[in-house]
């Protein structure tokens, strides 16, 4: 377990242990619930004609929006300068990418053979067929796709320095290597931290959009039809409010527990809780203004349907779901009006779950209540959930619980650079120093430095001393240090362009090419060639491909991964990640002599001064 | 040789359990339309032949593949069918298939074999020789077959002490009495609808119940004369009124009297608003109306109706008169009675029983099934086990009609011969080959005994024709073509032109007061008296008024529902004459008030509850005093509509004629509906199901709504409810050319054809299930499990091989039969042509009896549905999403002013 990961005492462990055998009672009904579908079909779910999207949809959409909470706190907040996010980005993008993995389990176990789900993906096959990209579906498909990898590779960099924490704290040989592997070899230099700091910040740019885009998208699935009420323009802005809305909320209804469990009320305080109400109850106003849209249009629209549709709503045989949803997410949330209810946790974490709830009925209302009456009454139906609707429901919050318990026990929750810069040295840190092998050419010197200050200062001189083979590494970016460093600037941008458009050409072409000249169908007597069909899917290969860029420039730019370098042979450098900073001066520069390198070094202020063995 | 032919028997014998491969004397039959010589073996075979119901034939042509009956279409040539058929026709096919059946000869529930049954049955009746069959008893359901009349009658002949007793459930028994009263003898009216201008229905259902309702329905819209209706439950029939009245049993019966009094025949006692106006509408058509009475109305009722046609000079026009067409005309109720009674009096030692199921359907007072056990030698044959067989001593299993060598007359009296077109299947024997063992000739074979007989009623056939059968060579040939068309020329029942008695006037008692609760016992729309019970075919047809499938309720009027305090789903225990019956109630717009209907022949499989608990000789079609016991329980109705309502929607808008734009493509295909001929019969839905290798679902999935119908009929109740107005909509997919479903499909699974098709791939389909969303017209269905048998071998037999057998978690829907397309452009490119108009017939416009259904070309300037668009007003199904479907609704023009 990592230490200053997690605090946890005794007591939040026993809730842990509890929390966890639930959430792992649960995986198994999900497990048990998912084997009977596959060998009995759809069938055991309550879906029927004319309700042909049950349950597995309304938790698609509804975790789908919850996975929102992640990228709009750690991009739009990082753009914005919003400096609560600290306490939660690394909650959020952790909830982002569990929501993500379980909303992905819905789309393919809805489909009646989904063990074909692969044919929604592009590629040559013997059948001589494509993908039909006029479909929403398809296109929620690339979608989910580029927002899945997105989120993750969001996830993973702005955990990488804290995975090195951890590989320099595992106490076992076997840990250092997982995690040293996980690290990817991460080593804080200062490239690397300026890489990190512009991926973070290019990533944050280019989630925003697609965070809006995947929400809109998989409005579509609703809006492209002529379903009475699904058929709106206003669904996509509706959507991403809502997504929001209800990511917002579920991070609350984690953050307030996880607060108050392992002590955390010094990093999320009550005005980080005041910040996010606030945005909670401005999702939510957004969220009420799409209700009144709906309304609204349904009345001056003058369709019979889609009248009909809403008032269905509030008066047919679902009405109590209707008001409920009026309650939870239009009245419960005025509440956040006053600084009492934004202030005190458990009220904000009232608040916060009937708006989780409030919004999963909001995908039923849409869902369910209505495909069950539209155009035709002599074909109107009625749906009934099943047990195994229920029990893949929950079974469902039981996987994101489990995962995210393991998430939260195993990885720090808070970044740790940002958590403890000037922390204890931890007790016991081993000081072995290693043989150096004679007879070999030494990779370099380090001097080790205690302060950020010394170590700018120290580089600054080596500068100034003709020193150009020169690095440093810190625990945490140290501003102004890649200045001294006369590092060539990082660009990460015109990789993310170059891959960006190669995506959105690509993607342009694979449509093209697949459904207007290798296979073109004649679908709802569109032309083949309608490319209006082809821009979601493009604009989600644009963001693949400008993330792949980013990848592969970040790649280059830090080296990484690479998991072994001749620094880790410093003795104590594991300290570099926690309270340590290290100046590197390499044989290989020209102006390198071993005693007179030594001696600049001490002279610089550093503590100790090591061989590097290379 | 003698020594040779023990040995085979014994060996034959030895096998016969194991279901043996006997060598069997080469039997011919004919195939209808070309020859058969060296045919392809995947090329259809199409044989005439016929399905009976109620004694009665319908003429079909059933389509056989390498041996294998698939499908049923009308007979073109036959009188009841002119090329229709109804839904029981189409549902032969799944009883044909249906592991099921009784397979086994048993005695007392143990296997036997023929020969054990022979030998046993020659030893009882040479017991019964020496009395002169005096304790024999032949119990057969009404026969028409002149074979098994004349058989009958030898039997007899060898047993003059023995009696032949006919009894049905749903038997004639009024009609006949009033005839017999009427004329003296008996006789069988036949109307023309097609020389009509005014039919009043006397709660007679002709539309859709009955031998001969696929012919009258076809008449009746052909003409489409103004029709006043009078009836307890909403029927088809009813529900094509021009005028519709609601009147229970008793108030029907004061009806007809007033509309006989109204036209003079009898003094007025109280004057009818109704009905003096219904006489006048009728007298302005002299010779040119029907009246006609329910089979279930009393014989007052069918003696006010004959005496109102003769009144208006009717009778030999619109209404003709024809020797009967059954063998031996009885009025059944009285024959069972008598059974009964000579079962009490102890005279009856055995009984055969050829078909039905009296212990099930009989009077519940005359508890046939303790009589049934006082009878020492009890046989029984039937299609499946029922609660007769498992009564008797023997059971032998009745062979299907696809499966024997038969003949039967339709309601005209036209014979066929049926002709089997698959060896059976399992040990079922013809009733002919019964009563051949039981003159003492177990090997003889129906075709022998066919041939025997009408090797001697061809001679009096010619006689009549004028001709003479002079050599064994014109009897092949009257054979050859008999078997061929379908039907034995000129064996129509002989037109009579009697009158009847001049004082029928006497005969009618003035009317019943009007009485409490009272109960109206029909016949059910899909099983029947309960004879299809279990076919899943027909339990899955939503009934035409109810929308119910796998059950029945008890029907009443919202009003008297809640005057009773009763709600559709409340069980109730109806009591009548000390019988109890726990139903559940659905409340029916446009019942009449006061009154309850009923209707046979479920509580037997599952579904539903029997009717006929408390069915007595005296209330065998309608009864008073019911008394309705609530009770605390619910019952939720499989039902395929929630309710009838049009929620103020306008289905078909406005309506225009079009004429069609000739697309690039070859062809453009293309559908027109005209609604206003639908009856709701459901023929086509069967046919469609039949054709299309629809899987049934049972009741469970129909209730989740998950039937797989391609076609349904929806049923709609315009206005107030005690006097709606009722629309039947065929729809299915209407192949939109904007078609919704295909753009949303992520895997291309359904994309439109150059020639307007709608098409579905099943291998492509990942089952998303959007397209089903995004229809609007809901026609798209999932197999949300493995629906299809695909294990039960017999059951595959049944599969039409032109089309998929769909597996689970595809969507599936109406193809507009492309096969059939398919099949009919391959025939055209082999003779270098274009398919012409007529050629593409779709299952369902095949088996219309009314013609409500037609498909075709749209780039061809002469076809019907081209003609008929430009001609005549008509409107898309939701029109104004602008998905331009290819089906088209004809909107009808105000008919009679």
């Amino acid at each position: 377990m990592a230490k200053g990961a997690l605090a946890m005492p005794d007591a939040a462990r026993r809730y842990w242990w509890a929390a966890f055998g639930i959430a792992s009672v649960l995986v198994l009904v999900l497990a048990g619930s998912l084997a009977v579908l596959l060998w009995r079909g759809l069938g055991i779910w309550g879906i029927n004609a004319p309700v042909g999207w049950g349950f597995a949809i309304i938790n698609f959409v509804w975790w789908i929006g919850i996975a929102h909470a992640g990228t709009l706190i750690s991009a739009i907040l990082l753009l914005l300068r919003q400096n609560w996010r600290s306490g939660v980005h690394r909650l959020a993008e952790t909830m982002t990418v569990v929501a993500i993995g379980c909303a992905a389990l819905f789309p393919l176990l809805h489909m009646g053979r989904p063990w074909l789900f692969f044919w929604l993906l592009p590629y040559p096959n013997s059948m001589g067929t494509w993908p039909q990209f006029h479909s929403p579906l398809v296109w929620d498909f690339f979608a989910i796709l580029t927002y899945g990898f997105v989120s993750l590779l969001f996830w993973y960099l702005s955990l990488l320095p804290d995975l090195a924490v951890l590989r320099d704290q595992a106490r076992s040989r076997r840990g250092r290597i997982a995690w040293c592997l996980a690290a990817l070899g991460w080593r804080g230099s200062a490239r690397q931290w300026e890489t990190h700091r512009m991926a973070c910040w290019l990533l944050a740019g280019l989630a925003t959009p697609l965070v809006v885009s995947v929400h809109s998208v998989v409005s579509f699935d609703f809006a492209v039809s002529l379903v009475p009420g699904w058929h709106s323009t206003i669904f996509p802005p509706y959507f991403v409010a809502g997504a929001i809305f209800s990511g917002l909320a579920l991070l609350i209804v984690l953050v307030v527990p996880l607060r108050a469990l392992v002590g955390l009320g010094e990093r999320i305080t009550e005005s980080h809780l005041d910040a996010m109400a606030k945005v909670l109850l401005a999702a939510g106003l957004v969220v009420t203004y799409g209700y009144a849209a709906e309304l609204f249009f349904a009345g001056y629209g003058g369709s019979p349907y889609e009248r009909y549709a809403l008032a269905n709503r509030l008066s047919g045989p679902y009405a109590p779901a209707g008001w409920a949803l009026v309650a939870l997410n239009v009245v419960a949330i005025q509440a956040l009006w006053f600084g009492a209810a934004r202030r005190r946790p458990w009220r904000l974490f009232t608040v916060a779950l009937a708006v989780s709830a409030g919004m999963w009925l909001e995908r039923f209302l849409i869902v369910v209540v209505s495909l069950h009456r539209d155009y035709l009454p002599a074909a109107w139906g009625i749906y009934r959930p099943t047990f195994w609707d229920w029990a893949t429901l929950a079974g469902a919050a039981g996987w994101f619980a489990w995962l995210m318990l393991l998430l939260v026990r195993f990885l720090p929750v808070m970044p740790v650079a940002a958590a403890s810069p000037q922390r204890e040295p931890a007790a016991g840190s081993d000081d072995t120093a290693r043989a150096v092998h004679p007879g070999t050419r030494p990779y370099g010197l380090a001097g080790v430095f205690t302060t950020a200050g010394q170590l700018v200062e120290a580089v600054r001189r080596a500068r100034v001393e003709g020193y150009r083979r020169l690095d440093a590494f810190s625990p945490a970016p140290v501003e102004g240090l890649p200045a001294v460093l006369g590092a060539p600037r990082v660009r990460l941008s015109p990789a993310m362009f170059a891959g960006g458009l190669a995506g959105a050409f690509g993607g342009l072409l694979l449509q093209f090419w697949s459904n207007v000249i290798d296979l073109p169908l004649a679908v709802g007597g569109k032309a083949a060639a309608s490319w209006q069909a082809f821009v979601p899917v493009t604009f989600e290969c644009a963001v693949l491909g400008a993330a792949l860029g980013a990848l592969a420039a970040m790649a280059a730019a830090t080296g990484l991964p690479e998991p072994h370098h001749p620094v880790f042979a410093i003795p104590g450098f594991e300290r570099a990640s926690r309270d340590r900073f290290f100046l590197l001066i390499e044989t290989a520069d020209e102006r390198f002599d071993s005693l007179r390198t030594r001696d600049f070094l001490e002279r610089s202020g550093a503590q100790e001064v090591h061989e590097v063995p290379g | 040789m003698k020594r040779l032919l023990e040995r085979r028997e014994f060996v034959l014998s030895a096998l016969a359990g194991l279901g043996a491969c006997t060598r069997q004397p080469r039997e011919t039959i004919l195939p209808w339309g070309a020859r058969a010589e060296a045919e392809a073996p995947d090329r259809p075979l199409y044989f005439a032949t016929a399905t009976p119901l109620g004694g009665f034939g319908l003429g079909v042509l059933v389509k056989t593949l390498a041996g294998r009956p698939v499908k049923v279409e009308g007979n073109p040539e036959h009188p009841a069918s002119l090329g229709a058929t109804d839904a029981f026709a189409q549902s032969w096919l799944w009883s044909l298939y249906d592991p099921a059946r009784a397979q086994t000869i048993t005695e007392n529930g143990r296997p036997r074999t023929w020969a054990h049954f022979t030998e046993w049955l020659g030893l009882a009746l040479r017991e019964q020789r020496a009395c002169q069959g005096e304790g024999l008893r032949i119990l057969t359901q009404t026969v028409t077959s002149p074979t098994l009349a004349w058989q009958i009658a030898e039997l007899l002949e060898a047993f003059p002490a023995a009696r032949w007793h006919q009894y049905e459930p749903l038997c004639r028994d009024p009609g006949r009495q009033a005839v017999r009263a009427a004329f003296g003898r008996d006789v069988d009216l036949i109307y023309r609808f097609d020389r009509a201008e005014c039919v009043v229905s006397l709660d007679a259902d002709f539309l859709a119940r009955g031998a001969a309702a696929v012919r009258y329905a076809r008449d009746f819209m052909s003409k489409r004369p103004r029709l006043l209706v009078i009836e307890t439950m909403p029927s088809p029939t009813g529900s094509k009124a021009d005028e519709r009245r609601t009147a229970s049993p008793r108030e029907i019966e004061g009806f007809s009297l007033a509309l006989a009094a109204e036209m003079g025949i009898v003094p007025a006692t109280q004057r009818e608003d109704g009905a003096a106006r219904w006489a006048r509408e009728l007298e302005r058509h002299r010779g040119a109306s029907i009246v006609l009475a329910g089979d279930e109305q009393p014989a007052q009722v069918h003696l006010a109706a004959l005496a109102i046609n003769h009144r208006l000079g009717n009778l030999g026009r619109a209404v003709e008169i024809t020797e009967p067409v059954e063998a031996l005309p009885e009025l059944e109720l009285a024959s069972l009675s008598e059974l009964a009674r000579d079962i009490d009096a102890g005279r009856v030692e055995m009984l055969v029983m050829l078909g039905g199921d009296p212990v099930r359907d009989a009077p519940a007072d005359l508890d046939f099934a303790a009589r049934l056990a006082r009878v020492r030698l009890r046989v029984h044959t039937s299609h499946y086990l029922n609660d007769t067989s498992r009564l008797a001593v023997w059971h032998v299993p009745e062979a299907h009609p696809f499966e024997t060598w038969s003949d039967i007359r339709a309601f005209d009296g036209t014979a066929t011969i049926m002709q089997p077109l698959i060896a059976p299947l399992w040990e079922g024997k013809s009733f002919h080959e019964l009563l051949a063992a039981m003159r003492g000739r177990p090997d003889a074979s129906g075709y022998e005994l066919l041939r025997e007989h009408w090797r001697g009623r061809a001679y009096s056939l010619f006689l009549r024709a004028g001709r003479s059968l002079a050599a064994e060579e014109d009897f092949e040939r009257f054979w050859r073509r008999s078997l061929h068309d379908g039907f034995v020329a000129g064996s129509a029942a002989e037109r009579l032109s009697i009158e009847p008695r001049r004082d029928l006037a006497r005969l009618l008692a003035p009317p019943k007061p009007a009485a409490p609760l009272e109960v109206s016992f029909q016949p059910d729309a899909t099983v029947w008296d309960g004879r299809f019970a279990g076919n899943a075919w027909l339990e899955e047809l939503p009934k035409p008024m109810t929308k119910l499938a796998w059950e029945n309720a008890a029907y009443l009027s919202r009003a008297t529902a809640s005057r009773l305090g009763l709600a559709s789903g409340d069980v109730v225990e109806f009591r009548l004459d000390g019988r109890a019956v726990h139903a559940p109630v659905l409340v029916v717009p446009g019942h009449a008030d006061g009154a309850v209907t009923l209707t046979l022949g479920y509580g037997r499989h599952g579904g539903g509850f029997d009717a006929g608990r408390i069915r007595t000789s005296a209330g065998f079609f309608a009864a008073e005093g019911l008394e309705v016991v609530r009770t605390a329980r619910k019952h939720a109705l499989a039902s395929t509509q929630e309710h009838h309502r049009m929620e103020g929607r306008p289905l078909l808008e406005g309506g225009r004629r079009v004429e069609s734009r000739t697309t690039s493509e070859e062809y453009a295909w293309g559908m027109v509906i005209d609604p206003e001929a639908c009856t709701g019969c459901n023929a086509c839905v069967a046919a469609c199901v039949a054709e299309n290798n629809i899987p049934p679902v049972g009741r469970d999935q129909l209730m989740r709504g998950r039937e797989m119908h391609w076609l349904r009929i929806d049923l709609y109740a315009e206005g107030p409810e005690d006097a709606p107005r009722f629309v039947h909509l065929p729809v299915m997919c209407v192949h939109c050319e904007n078609a919704p479903c295909e753009p949303v499909c992520p895997t291309g699974a359904t994309v439109h054809s150059a020639e307007g098709l709608n098409e579905m791939i099943y291998n492509r389909c990942v089952g998303s299930r959007y397209c089903a969303n995004n229809c609007p017209y809901k026609v798209r269905r999932f197999n949300f499990y493995q629906y299809a048998d695909q294990t039960t071998p017999v059951r595959r037999m049944l599969y039409n091989p032109g089309v998929t057998v769909r597996t689970r978690g595809v969507i599936e829907k109406c193809t507009w039969c492309v096969q059939r397309i398919s099949a009919a452009r391959i025939a055209a490119a082999k003779e270098g042509r274009r398919i012409r108009d007529g050629e593409v017939v779709t299952a369902c416009q095949g088996a219309c009896p009314t013609g409500a259904i037609v498909f075709g070309d749209l780039n061809d300037p002469a076809s019907r549905v081209r003609r008929l668009l430009a001609g005549r007003p008509s409107a898309a199904l939701l029109e104004r999403l602008g998905t331009r479907p290819r089906t088209r609704y004809l909107v009808s023009e105000p008919r009679h002013g």
